[in-house]
């Protein structure tokens, strides 16, 4: 088993967190098991959203899952059913999360206060 | 405790809707009796021979034993939180009185919980003030409940009231307090059900961040409002405070209701809740509660997830534990070999009302 790389972790939950802003919230950690099961929690205009089960497939759980060590990632107070996930799933495997696209959103955050 | 599920009620009421406690002095208070008894009496489950009996008189003082026999004896409730109802408008001793709520907890420490309960325009928010400090000081109060919603508009008040309604919060945590809750929704005969639309929480929730908010009936009619507060203020939480009685009338539109509270809120912010005694015995809701599922159809249509044996866990128990400093392993090794409990003698103390 992969150890947990927390720091990785804590890193790219910051730079997820930059991405999302674009939406006025960002993610923050609640709890990460040494098994490598993550649970984050939406912040700011995230929390509560109808839609945050879209960015967790399409953005947040790519980006953590890239950390060493993590197997899964659930989010606080969130969750869809399985069809559901499926289907967001299907549709969001043509369009990836692009690097310089995500490297762009993470620039602007940087700059937007 | 259910197999090994830890059951903590959020809400039993021991109520008085006894004839001697009922206002002479208003015209409305005999008629809300009668309506209230018989609306409960069709959303009631309650196999069981003396409450079954027509003669059964459910509109009586409730009292320690016949409560403890009701919720502990009867059903696999393990906990419960012991609340007052500080209804003044139709009641002398109000609605469900201290004492009786402070009787019930003081006979059974180890499983009761006393929650207070106070009204700034009962007879003034000085008089509400003092009533917490007592409460809390003298009778151990562990919460407060408070009704903003009466019969007559000027017994009303709004709970982001910063004159009227923060006064009691700033003073409840004061004394200690870090758990405070609202009855939302479920409009008692003809009251104005505005004030009970949960969306005045928010601003209290906001700016008292440190204190928990526990909202009662899922403030049914405004449950989209609810669902949203809950959702987006950590602080917030909601009671079933009796809900699973309508599962048997309207399973579907509880499915719907519980998907669509683990698709935005989450287990994590729902607590069990009975309402006996009125409710009847928990233990059939709880079986229900246990035995319910998200059909399928719903959770493809609607994208609600299954509700687990973990959501069930946590609603059931753990959520309330943890926000009332309840250690659920050590209780139940407190607790083990002691049931059938016999009740304890009453201890006297210093009432009010």
């Amino acid at each position: 088993m992969t150890m947990l790389d927390r720091r990785r972790l804590a890193s790219e939950i910051d730079r997820v967190s930059r991405v999302i802003r674009s939406h006025g919230g960002g993610i923050e950690l609640v709890e990460a098991t040494e098994g490598g099961i993550v649970t984050v929690r939406y912040t700011g205009m995230c929390a509560g959203c109808e839609l945050r089960p879209v960015t967790t497939l399409q953005v947040v759980e790519p980006t953590l899952k890239t950390v060493p060590g993590v197997t899964a990632v659930k989010t606080l107070g969130m969750r869809i059913s399985a069809e559901a996930e499926a289907r967001i799933r299907q549709e969001s495997a043509a369009y990836p999360l692009h690097i310089p696209r995500r490297k762009q959103a993470e620039q602007t955050a940087r700059r937007v206060r | 405790m259910i197999n090994d599920i830890f059951i903590f009620d959020n809400v039993i009421h021991l109520y008085d809707m006894s004839p001697p406690n009922v206002r002479p002095d208003r015209v409305d208070a005999a008629p809300v009796v009668e309506q209230t008894l018989g609306e409960v009496k069709h959303l009631r489950w309650t196999p069981n021979e003396l409450h079954d009996d027509p003669n059964f008189e459910w509109g009586r003082r409730w009292g320690v034993e016949d409560m403890y026999d009701l919720v502990f004896k009867q059903s696999q409730t393990d906990m419960a939180m012991a609340q007052a109802v500080p209804m003044f408008d139709w009641f002398t001793d109000w609605y469900a009185p201290v004492k009786t709520q402070h009787a019930m907890a003081a006979a059974y420490p180890d499983r009761v919980m006393f929650c207070g309960g106070v009204d700034p325009l009962y007879r003034g928010l000085n008089d509400a003030l003092d009533q917490i400090d007592y409460q809390v000081e003298v009778l151990r109060a562990r919460s407060l409940k408070f009704y903003n919603g009466h019969a007559k508009l000027g017994d009303c008040w709004r709970c982001d009231d910063e004159k009227v309604a923060y006064p009691l919060y700033e003073r409840a945590r004061k004394a200690g307090i870090k758990v405070i809750q609202f009855h939302k929704g479920n409009p008692h005969g003809l009251q104005n059900v505005e004030f009970l639309n949960p969306t005045d929480l928010q601003a209290p929730a906001r700016d008292f961040p440190d204190m928990s908010f526990i909202v009662h009936h899922l403030a049914l009619p405004y449950f989209d409002e609810m669902l949203s507060i809950a959702s987006r203020f950590p602080n917030v939480y909601l009671s079933l405070a009796g809900y699973m009685a309508l599962y048997r009338i309207a399973p579907r539109r509880v499915q719907h209701h519980f998907g669509r509270l683990l698709q935005l809120c989450g287990a994590e912010k729902i607590l069990w809740g009975s309402e006996a005694a009125l409710a009847g015995c928990p233990q059939p809701y709880l079986q229900a509660f246990l035995d319910m599922e998200i059909p399928q159809d719903l959770r493809v249509g609607y994208g609600y997830p299954q509700i687990t044996m973990d959501d069930k866990r946590k609603i059931l128990g753990e959520n309330f534990a943890q926000l009332m400093g309840v250690d659920i392993e050590q209780k139940k090794r407190e607790l083990a070999g002691k049931a059938p409990m016999q009740p304890s003698k009453m201890q006297p103390s210093k009432m009010i009302a």
